[in-house]
Parts: structure tokens; sequence; C-alpha cells
């Protein structure tokens, strides 16, 4: 990935992620705070979440020989790099304590988790799309 | 549509003439075949050799230097990778990385790699990668 191919990704991630948590803090504040407004402060908040989330986005943009062994290192890598920065930018604004810090951690893995299984299941899609074009061409071939 | 063929004498020069009202993909897959040669000059030990389009399986840069794979053999070309680019039938071959252009016949099965990337499976056994920014021109070529 290069730098402008890294920027525009991080963009698209920072948008999903915002909308993302703009969705689920509004319908939780619907069913637990009876509606409460955000005040300045939380929304600001969300966006340093948010963009706390994408940043570690450019350790993809260091050229690496992709062996698995290194592909699943940096993935290691992105992973912790993205948990430290969010987890900062949530005790930043009194998101989480060490009372919650436990669901917080069990919270974050999942999203992480299901955002990878979402990019596994899409690359196999494509992949039996691919295929099923190529046996096509290769039944052309053989008529 | 009317197809016509006419015999000319042993001096002239073959040509073709398509008389059409919109550029359509078998025309231009017609225009591709007969832009590039059937065959291409490659070497071993710097011996010249004819190989046949349809027998190579790819073709690869390493080190500036472009090396053409068969089913079996290797040979050196003299060409660059984007000149041999422009001679090979663009309705077979296709770029899949900066070092790679591969016969898209050749390929029995795609799988993903990882990182975005995806594996190509060769008939001859051979694995090439698929990096992500030639996924698009892939999808594209088969009209996904």
């Amino acid at each position: 990935m290069n730098v402008k191919e890294a920027l525009k990704f991080m963009s698209v991630l920072f948008c999903v992620v915002t909308t993302a948590e703009l969705f689920f803090v509004s319908l939780l504040n619907m069913i637990f705070a009876s509606g409460a407004l955000f005040t300045p402060l939380e929304m600001l908040g969300l966006v340093a979440v948010a963009l706390a989330s994408v940043l570690p986005t450019f350790i993809y943009v260091i050229k690496i020989k992709k062996t698995r062994r290194s592909l699943i290192l940096r993935d290691v890598v992105h992973f912790l790099l993205t948990l430290g920065t969010v987890v900062a930018a949530l005790v930043t604004f009194g998101w989480v304590n060490t009372e919650n810090a436990l669901v917080t951690l069990f919270m974050f893995i999942f999203i992480y988790a299901g955002a990878h299984i979402v990019q596994e299941i899409r690359g196999r899609s494509l992949a039996d799309k691919l295929n099923e074009k190529l046996n096509a061409i290769h039944d052309g071939d053989k008529k | 549509m009317k197809i016509i063929i006419q015999d000319i004498s042993n001096g002239e020069e073959e040509s073709v003439i398509f008389n059409i009202r919109a550029m359509s993909d078998n025309i231009t897959r017609a225009i591709n075949t007969l832009k590039s040669p059937e065959s291409l000059t490659v070497y071993i030990d710097g011996q010249a050799f004819p190989l046949t389009q349809s027998d190579i399986f790819y073709a690869e840069s390493v080190d500036l230097k472009t090396f053409v794979y068969a089913e079996k053999k290797v040979y050196r070309s003299k060409l660059k990778l984007y000149e041999l680019e422009e001679l090979l039938n663009k309705n077979d071959f296709l770029r899949i990385s900066k070092q790679v252009i591969v016969n898209v016949r050749k390929i029995r099965n795609i799988a993903p790699a990882g990182d975005s990337r995806f594996l190509a499976a060769l008939a001859n056994g051979e694995k090439v990668i698929i990096s992500r920014q030639y996924v698009p021109a892939l999808k594209e070529r088969f009209g996904l």
C-alpha cells in the first residue's frame, strides 16, 4: 500500500467508524439515557476515537517482504498499535475506567476480529467469482 | 455479421477492414488477436527459438532481465516487460504485478493470499502472485 492508497483507505475507514460510533452511541442514549444529547466534548471524543482507530493503518505503507510470517507479524503489530491508540483515546475522554476495561477490551477484539473476518469472506467470495469466470473460459476453450 | 474473404496476389500486403457501426467486445478481441504476432523470439543460452503465444504461461522481469516461462522451459527475452506486454495478445495476457504478465488461459485456480492479494495456480503447477493494485484490472477483464 502506498501513501496515497493508505490515505484514501484511512479516509473511508474514518467515515465508517465515525458513522458506526454515532449510530451505536445514539442507540444506547435512546435506550438507556432517554434520548440525551451529545455534548461538544463527547462529539470530539467520537472523532478522536475514530481517528485513533485509523491512524495505525499507516504501518501498511512500510514495505516488507511478503512472507506469511511477516504478514501475520504486521497484523499483530497493527492490532496492538490500534488497541493502544484507541484505549488511549477512550481513557482520555473518560469512556473507559477500571470497571469496564475488560468489557472494552473484549468489544475491541470482537470488532477487530469481525472486520478481519469480513475482509477474509470478501476475498474468498471474489476468488470464487474469478474461478467461475476462469472455468467458463476453459469450457469455451474445450469446445 | 457478413464476413467477406478475398484472395489477393502474392505481392500484395494482407489487410483487414471492419465496416462497423460501433466497437464491440468481439471486434476488440479480433483486433487484439490480429495485432499480436503468433509467436515471439526467445532465447536459451543465446540461441533463438520461436515461441507460440499460446505456449507462454507467464513472463517475469527479474533484475531488469525478462524471462518467459513455458510449461517446462524458461526462456530469456531481449524485450523489456512493457515491450513484451505490447506484443502479447491482450485477450489472453494480463499484467498481474509490476514484475509479472500471465496468460489467463493457463490459470487453473485463484485463491486469496492475504493482504488483499491473490495467488494464481497455473496449469503447470507454478504459482504467481496477483498484486492488490492489479486486482481491479483482473476483475474488469473477467467482467466483475
